[in-house]
């Protein structure tokens, strides 16, 4: 039954366990399994004898290539020389020899000294990866401090007439407005209250010139000449910044070209209002709710505004 | 005061050539051997021996410690010279017969003592030959691991290492490598001479 068991392991499966069984590379079970089939099989037996040979006469008469003292002596020389010449390297490349080799000689000396205190030297793993986790978590806090800094602030100023060449950055609030109804006189400038002004018709002008950097959002939306409302063939486009609390408090801000509204969070109820108050334009309100999100996104800030929170 | 080996590491990292001088003698035999077996070229060997120290001190800082040292510097001699040969055959140069390589080391090592009778030399001489012709006939991957396993006693993992694949193509290598010897020199294998 024993006998059976072992011719069950064929001759191809013990082929490939020759070579490490002549090294005596197999481990106790496999080189017991090997052995009983060598027992039984006779050709395997004279692959193996043959194979062990082999190895004999490579090991017994392959003649190696050994040269005469003379030819080392001479190699140790040139490769002195060698080194030598090779020394002068890119300036870059012996800067960064130089951090490797100081790097190195502080790490040896490091290690040496740690061999006197075997409880650092035991407790090596732990203790350096407390040190990367302090160090990490100071870095990481102190850098976030740093990126948390807040855009500029742009608040509304009231101004005199708006001037025809910078009708972008001058914003008039209300959307019916009439700028013939009060006007202030050129260069007076009123108190950031912009609460207490909303109401009052005049010319705004933004204290800062507006960036990518500036807080907020504004929609603005090309809006006929007449000044009538926006409506729903409006050509709509994202193209100014704004701080939203103050002009969400107030109605759209428009000139003779452009209504602005802000968006972000208070866009829902900001809209709502918008809506009941001027019931001609729901579907100013829905376009408003429509803009494409690629209108609404800019790529060079895109972390400021989430455009799926509308 | 004698240094030792990792010693003599330690010091050539921090920048200290005469680290170097002990740490050549001690591997330039071994290193001119592999590339000689390898490039079967006493130019290239040269070469390769050249750019194989020349490297070991360049690089020492990329020497893990937990590696032997020797074994790196296998692996890099081997590789320097499978890059000359591999240079050599885009030469399309033949390589040079073996008759070059006895010519050039009149004083080649023997292992077995040659014997009194004049007729058992003759044999040994001539199994000598066919032996080494056996072994430099074979292909560049199985002659390396022939080399580094039989002649450098190199254990699988680190010719493994070495030529940078897993230990079950080293093995394999080695058995093909072996059977092909075995057909090569059947002969002798076959003969039931004392050897």
């Amino acid at each position: 039954m024993e006998t059976g068991k072992v011719m069950k392991l064929k001759c191809n499966a013990i082929q490939r366990f020759m070579s490490d069984y002549i090294d005596g590379g197999l481990s106790a079970p496999d080189t017991a399994k090997v052995e009983e089939h060598l027992q039984l099989c006779l050709g395997c037996q004279r692959e193996v004898n043959a194979l062990k040979k082999t190895r004999d006469l490579v090991v017994d008469f392959y003649v190696e290539p050994e040269a005469p003292d003379s030819y080392y002596h001479q190699f140790e020389v040139e490769l002195h020389r060698c080194i030598e010449k090779k020394g002068p390297i890119a300036l870059n490349q012996r800067l960064k020899t130089s951090v490797l080799q100081f790097t190195w000689s502080l790490l040896t000396r490091f290690r040496h000294s740690l061999g006197r205190y075997s409880f650092i030297r035991m407790n090596a793993l732990p203790l350096g990866v407390l040190f990367v986790l302090v160090v990490s978590g100071f870095v990481a806090t102190h850098l976030l401090k740093q990126e948390v800094s807040l855009p500029p602030k742009v608040y509304l100023q009231e101004v005199g007439e708006p001037n025809n060449g910078d009708e972008k950055s001058e914003l008039r609030h209300g959307p019916y407005s009439d700028r013939k109804t009060k006007q202030k006189a050129p260069g007076e400038v009123s108190t950031p209250t912009l609460a207490a002004d909303a109401e009052k018709i005049g010319y705004w002008k933004l204290t800062e010139p507006l960036t990518t950097e500036t807080e907020g959002h504004i929609i603005v939306m090309h809006i006929s000449s007449d000044r009538s409302a926006p409506n729903d063939t409006a050509n709509s486009a994202l193209i100014v910044y704004a701080q939203p609390d103050i002009l969400s408090r107030k109605s759209p801000l428009q000139d003779d070209k452009y209504a602005a509204l802000p968006l972000e969070l208070q866009v829902a109820p900001f809209s709502e209002k918008y809506q009941r108050k001027h019931r001609r334009l729901p579907r100013f309100v829905n376009k408003l709710m429509n803009v494409p999100s690629e209108v609404l996104s800019i790529p060079a800030i895109p972390e400021l505004y989430d455009s799926s929170k509308l | 005061m004698e240094r030792t080996e990792a010693l003599l590491i330690d010091h050539l990292r921090e920048g200290d050539e005469t680290a170097l001088a002990p740490l050549v003698e001690k591997y330039k035999r071994m290193v001119h051997r592999l590339a000689m077996q390898i490039t079967r070229n006493h130019e290239d060997a040269n070469d390769v021996m050249q750019e194989t120290f020349i490297k070991v001190y360049q690089s020492i800082h990329t020497f893990r410690q937990e590696a032997a040292f020797e074994t790196w510097v296998y692996r890099i001699a081997v590789n320097q010279a499978l890059n000359f040969v591999k240079r050599r055959k885009r030469r399309r140069e033949s390589p040079l017969a073996t008759t070059e390589e006895s010519e050039f080391h009149p004083d080649v090592r023997q292992k077995v003592e040659m014997a009194n009778d004049p007729q058992v030399q003759a044999e040994q001489a001539e199994l000598r030959h066919w032996v080494t012709k056996a072994v430099n006939s074979l292909s560049l991957k199985h002659r390396i691991v022939v080399i580094l396993h039989e002649l450098e006693g190199l254990t699988h993992p680190e010719i493994a290492s070495i030529l940078n694949c897993s230990e079950g193509t080293v093995r394999s290598r080695l058995h093909y490598a072996r059977k092909q010897l075995r057909t090569l020199l059947k002969p002798y294998v076959d003969a039931n001479s004392e050897f």
